[in-house]
């Protein structure tokens, strides 16, 4: 039982990494993602890697698995039958929502039917106020009334979100309790238990996504369990979550809206894991793909965390990673719009028809295809020569659908898409880093997915930034920062209170409560007592403000004297992400926060070493600083010194451009870390 | 950074610096979106952060913003430059005014604006706008008859110069607002706006050498000026008029509308409307302006960012001393329940050139309640509650149920209004039956039952419409429900204001969107869904 393997599942492909936690030996792998059932491609990717490396499936010790099932489910709408039980008078909050529109201009606002259509959403007699005081009570007659419709109805799961439930779970409590008695199969998440915090529109949609995900995540992972099985491996499975923490797969069918935002989190791990390798404290991890860019912050050594994001325009209030996305990515198509502007993306050409040197239809210019005309990316090379490109269907898509509208020449036109999307790239990297208040300089680039090589390096130079790291295996690097995931479970408890000596009490109270519920939840995944960590935090702000930020508290019980601290973190953190505080005002807390986390045991890896000797394969041109110019041609394996750009390093799945001024040298951990002057 | 000054404007660069000068806007409205004090600023997204090139010209909005305040904004700073002059201003200055007819049409919402200076020259304006949860005066609602009677008054002024705030001008707001701790905290979040978006542009100037950023605004500014005119040069040239009516006062008001469209020019006048009145409903001139541009805009190019040049070829006039035109001192602080009319005409006068582009009537103008009272600790209290009807449908599309349109304020939580107010909520539903009826319905209102538990009374406002003339349908679609404030199960008049004591309720109803195309085509698939899912009744 040696083997630790992490699978990240995406669109495409299915990318896993192993870590033999005797040896320290990495291996990675990507095979393709089958959309029927994704633990088909996982088990092939699984069988594949056994062969590989060298074990047996019965000698894996644990499978850490993060899914996007969850995410397409919702995105595609392929989902079960679910009631909403709401207070009465209030059934229609799923659906009435919070009346902004995103696109001012637009006059056809997008609005899917709501999740639950209004047939299903059920009211019940019943008021809890806003102090968690019960204004109405709930009697049984009630109750029983709603378990009979909610079987007449048919219900494949049941979502419940009472107003102001937050503040007193008790009758959302007894109506779960009835229908476990009357349904025992049925799934039924609480509001209470989701997602414990004030607004009952961001409350009510997290319970109702996570309602309608529990049969669809039962299902997978039942599947998955029997492939394992009939496969001969016994080894526990965890799943990633949104909060880069993993949990089990008893956690994950039943609080399913928890893994919704969990793509980025591999990535953002990946990253934390390769700050502290390379000793770096402040990172920025750009993750460019075929259709989006994804920004992540490790600040002071942690993860930047957020505790609401969406998916699909639905709010989900859950502690996730903090991410910028933005729609540029090798795919992202290039236009002039009616007012003769040259944009790049969102818009994007997906793996279908693909960019137009795909030589697959695609008649509209890409990033790919911008790279591939100004000899960035070699056309036999592509995928490690797996995918020949088309020069010349990407040249004729640039000159005529940019280069002639714009009057600018094929060279011109394809730098100046590349110049418009890397200061896209650059203005999300700024707005990641000003919205969390940190200043830039102080960063590093962490470059990976496929098609960040060819842009990290000119958006550096952009931003200032005279530091880009590129990490070995860098097409399955979330699935390396998976493989070092641990445990963890965020707990929260949501009351308004004035930050003084009289909050202490609930605050105390609250927290023991959060600890044992905490502990418990560690105690189930069986992870021993030296192992278990508790950070508590608040969501503050000052009286008469309407967002909170949270305020990381530490492994610390609510006192006289280890408040006032947590208020001066809180004025210093308001301090540095809206530059003022008001040290005299009256500060509040709205919402007391748990994490428990499990701290998993591994082993470090052991990378292969460089080799012996640097020597480039050949040359090319290629055009840059606007000249064509021949340019040296370097495989990443035979790098073992320092180079000088302007050069290109290429791998299988990734090319990296090296740019005039910039050197690129081997650093620890396989690593390449490109440095400026 | 070493990169060659622009000696010409190539149109990779210009996009280049629009990307810049666009994500610096939305910084500053993150600014101000999240250190805002009230709620309104900070849930209601009520407020926007626009930069404008050295003549007042607007370069960019931030996105998500509101429609008014973008067409406002940069006329109040030419406004600033044309009253205060340049020479007046100096590094560090921030200059503030809440003037209906030189801001945005009413005081509540208070304008800042700040010179950036790039060596020794004044290269661009930052500028932000954002509602206050209180600026004294009367509490909102169409009651008052002149702007003097509406609250605090803050004409073209300095609140900071050179760096240093203007502590009587604070010490003065302070004494004279309900809410003196948020409407101050208000105010510095948006300086603290505007000092970003100096610091980011003097960045971006410096990295590209720009000395100036007039060459650029003009090359921004011509290309959007031609996009607009070739669409406008798409409509068949001709006069297209619009009249109706709305609920009024004692009488009904009544609206004129002809747009004019003339090769690559449009022609907006409102000749014919009623005259101003001597209450809170008023639109300034350049509220009317932004309303009826806005209009436009969602209609001919709404994907392509808005700068100056989108409006050069456009013209909005009105009479002098008409509900969209009125003279000083008229109250306004009730806009929004002539103003937001404003789009619906022009697209009514459209309807026979666009047919499948225009929607509607909708159930805009906003809904606003506002409440004000003594707490029992004595201390003063002023809270906002928004509402929105249901939208017009459109050929091809049912209209979304309570929707903002043509603002884009958004509604607070009952969680969140009964943890700040002595309010409870009874319930918050859609309103069956009130879309109105056609080949696609128009979008649903919502009911919203509260009921007073302050011990002391609550005084409240509202500012409701479309109470007795309901939103109009388009090709045949019928008519949306009417709206209905009723307090204690009785209709109330609407546009006074009432007292609320413990254990009263008000019902706010709020209306339908118009219905589009005949209802006789309806499909009787989509017929049998409204009526299970009790869309309709």
């Amino acid at each position: 039982m040696s083997t630790r393997i992490a699978v990240d599942i995406g669109g495409t492909f299915t990318d896993l990494q192993s870590l033999d936690e005797r040896t320290g030996a990495l291996m990675s792998l990507k095979v393709p993602t089958t959309p029927e059932d994704p633990s088909i491609g996982l088990m092939t990717g699984v069988e594949k890697l056994a062969r590989q490396a060298g074990f047996a499936l019965a000698d894996v010790a644990l499978l850490l698995h993060g899914t996007t099932i969850a995410t397409n489910a919702i995105l595609e709408r392929r989902l079960p039958s679910g009631v909403v039980v709401a207070t009465r008078g209030f059934e229609d909050v799923l659906e009435i929502g919070r009346h902004a529109r995103r696109d001012i201009y637009g006059l056809r606002p997008r609005r899917e039917p709501a999740l639950i259509p209004r047939d299903r959403r059920l009211g019940i007699a019943e008021r809890v106020r806003a102090d968690g005081n019960i204004e109405q009570p709930l009697d049984r007659a009630e109750i029983a009334r709603i378990v009979t419709e909610i079987a007449a109805l048919e219900a494949e799961t049941v979502a419940i979100a009472l107003i102001n439930a937050y503040a007193n779970p008790l009758h959302e409590r007894q109506i779960g309790a009835a229908l476990a008695q009357a349904q025992p199969d049925l799934p039924v998440s609480l509001s209470s238990a989701i997602s414990p915090e004030v607004r009952e529109y961001e409350r009510t949609s997290t319970t109702v996504l996570n309602a309608l995900l529990v049969p669809i995540m039962r299902a997978y992972l039942a599947r998955l369990k029997e492939r394992m099985e009939a496969a001969g491996m016994t080894a526990p499975l965890l799943l990633v979550q949104s909060n880069s923490g993993v949990c089990s797969a008893d956690i994950a069918a039943t609080e399913p809206a928890r893994l919704l935002l969990s793509g980025p989190s591999g990535g953002a791990l990946a990253a934390l894991k390769t700050a502290a390798a390379q000793g770096i404290s402040d990172l920025v991890g750009i993750d460019m793909g075929g259709t989006s860019f994804d920004v992540s912050v490790v600040h002071a050594g942690g993860i930047t965390q957020v505790m609401q994001g969406e998916v699909d325009g639905l709010p989900v209030r859950l502690p996730m990673v903090e991410i910028r996305t933005i729609g540029a990515g090798g795919g992202s198509i290039a236009g002039v719009d009616a007012g003769g502007r040259l944009n790049v993306g969102p818009r994007s050409a997906g793996a279908r028809p693909g960019p137009a040197c795909y030589g697959q239809g695609g008649e509209e210019p890409t990033v790919t295809d911008a790279n591939l005309v100004l000899g960035r990316l070699d056309p036999a090379f592509f995928l490690g020569g797996a995918m020949t490109l088309h020069q010349e269907a990407a040249r004729r898509a640039i000159e005529t659908r940019v280069g002639t509208r714009l009057g600018l020449d094929l060279d011109r036109a394809a730098e100046g898409m590349l110049t418009v999307t890397n200061a896209n790239l650059a203005a999300a990297i700024r707005l990641s880093l000003f919205e969390k208040g940190l200043d830039i300089r102080d960063f590093a680039l962490l470059s990976f997915g496929g098609a960040g090589g060819l842009h990290a390096i000119p958006v550096a130079e952009e931003l200032g930034i005279s530091r880009v790291i590129f990490p070995p295996d860098a097409s399955t690097f979330s699935a390396y920062g998976i493989l070092y995931s641990d445990i963890v479970h965020d707990l929260a408890w949501s009351r308004l209170l004035r930050a003084g000596p009289e909050c202490i009490a609930p605050l105390a109270e609250a927290a023991r409560d959060l600890r044992m519920r905490g502990a418990a939840l560690l105690e189930q995944d069986g992870i021993a007592r030296e192992r278990r960590e508790m950070r508590l935090a608040a969501d503050m702000r000052y009286h008469g403000q309407a967002f909170e930020i949270p305020v990381p508290w530490g492994d610390v019980t609510p006192s006289t004297a280890s408040l006032p601290e947590l208020i001066a973190r809180f004025h210093e953190l308001h301090q540095r992400r809206f530059s003022y505080a008001n040290p005299h005002d009256i500060v509040e807390i709205v919402t007391l926060r748990l994490s428990a986390i499990g701290r998993m045991a591994y082993r470090d890896s052991k990378r292969s070493a460089f080799s012996a000797a640097t020597h480039a394969v050949e040359s090319r041109r290629v055009f840059l600083d606007g000249n064509w110019r021949e340019t040296p041609v370097y495989r990443r394996t035979g790098i073992a010194g320092t180079i000088s750009g302007p050069a290109i390093v290429e791998e299988e799945y990734t090319t990296i451009l090296l740019s005039t001024g910039w050197r690129l040298a081997p650093v620890s951990q396989g690593a390449l870390l490109a440095s400026k002057g | 950074m070493d990169r060659h000054p622009v000696s010409r404007v190539d149109p990779v660069t210009l996009e280049v610096i629009w990307t810049r000068v666009g994500s610096m806007v939305d910084e500053a409205a993150k600014v101000i979106a999240r250190t805002a004090f009230s709620t309104l600023s900070n849930e209601a997204n009520d407020f926007a952060c626009v930069m404008t090139d050295a003549r007042g010209n607007s370069l960019a909005e931030n996105s998500g913003s509101i429609p008014s305040f973008i067409g406002t904004l940069p006329a109040t700073v030419r406004h600033f430059i044309s009253q205060m002059g340049l020479e007046q201003m100096r590094p560090g200055d921030v200059l503030v005014t809440n003037n209906p007819w030189l801001g945005t049409g009413h005081l509540n919402d208070v304008s800042l604006v700040k010179p950036i200076f790039r060596e020794g020259r004044i290269v661009a304006f930052g500028s932000t706008t954002s509602h206050m949860p209180d600026i004294g005066g009367k509490i909102r609602s169409i009651e008052p008859k002149e702007m003097f009677e509406e609250g605090l008054h803050l004409p073209l002024m300095h609140l900071m110069r050179e760096g240093k705030t203007d502590e009587t001008l604070l010490r003065l707001i302070r004494a004279n607002v309900r809410t003196p701790e948020q409407t101050v905290g208000d105010i510095f979040a948006m300086v603290g706006a505007l000092d970003l978006l100096e610091r980011r542009l003097l960045e971006m100037m410096g990295d590209y050498g720009l000395v100036s950023l007039e060459e650029i605004a003009d090359e921004l500014f011509a290309r959007a000026e031609a996009a607009m005119r070739r669409a406008i040069e798409a409509l068949p040239d001709g006069v297209y008029r619009y009249e109706m009516e709305t609920d009024g006062l004692d009488a009904p008001f009544h609206f004129h509308c002809a747009v004019t469209v003339k090769g690559s020019e449009i022609v907006v006048d409102y000749a014919g409307t009623s005259p101003q009145q001597p209450r809170a409903v008023n639109t300034v001139m350049a509220y009317t302006f932004a309303m009826s541009v806005y209009a436009l805009k969602c209609l001919l190019l709404p994907s392509l960012p808005n700068n100056a040049g989108m409006f050069r070829s456009i013209t909005v006039t009105a009479p002098e001393g008409t509900l969209v035109n009125p003279r000083f001192p008229a109250s306004c602080g009730g806009r929004a329940s002539v103003g937001h009319y404003l789009p619906i005409m022009i697209f009514g006068a459209l309807a026979p050139v666009l047919p499948d582009r225009v929607i509607a009537g909708a159930g805009s103008p906003l809904w606003i309640l506002t409440q004000t009272g003594v707490r029992p600790n004595g201390m003063t209290y002023a809270n906002v509650l928004f509402f929105n009807g249901g939208m017009g449908a459109m050929l091809k599309k049912d209209g979304p149920s309570c929707l903002s349109w043509p603002s884009n304020i958004s509604s607070t939580p009952v969680e969140v209004a009964e943890r700040n107010s002595p309010l409870f909520f009874r319930y918050k539903r859609l309103r069956p039956g009130s879309g109105g009826r056609g080949k696609y319905r128009g979008g649903l209102g919502q009911d919203m039952l509260m009921e007073s538990e302050s011990e002391t009374p609550i005084a409240v406002g509202f500012i409701t419409e479309r109470t007795r003339v309901p939103a109009p349908g388009l090709h045949g679609g019928a008519p949306g429900g009417r709206g209905a404030v009723l307090i204690n199960g009785k209709k109330v008049d609407n546009r006074l204001q009432h007292t609320l004591v413990k254990g009263d309720t008000i019902l706010m109803s709020t209306p339908g969107g118009g219905g589009a195309g005949q209802s006789r085509e309806r499909p009787s698939a989509l017929r049998k869904r409204d009526r299970r899912l009790g869309y309709t009744e």
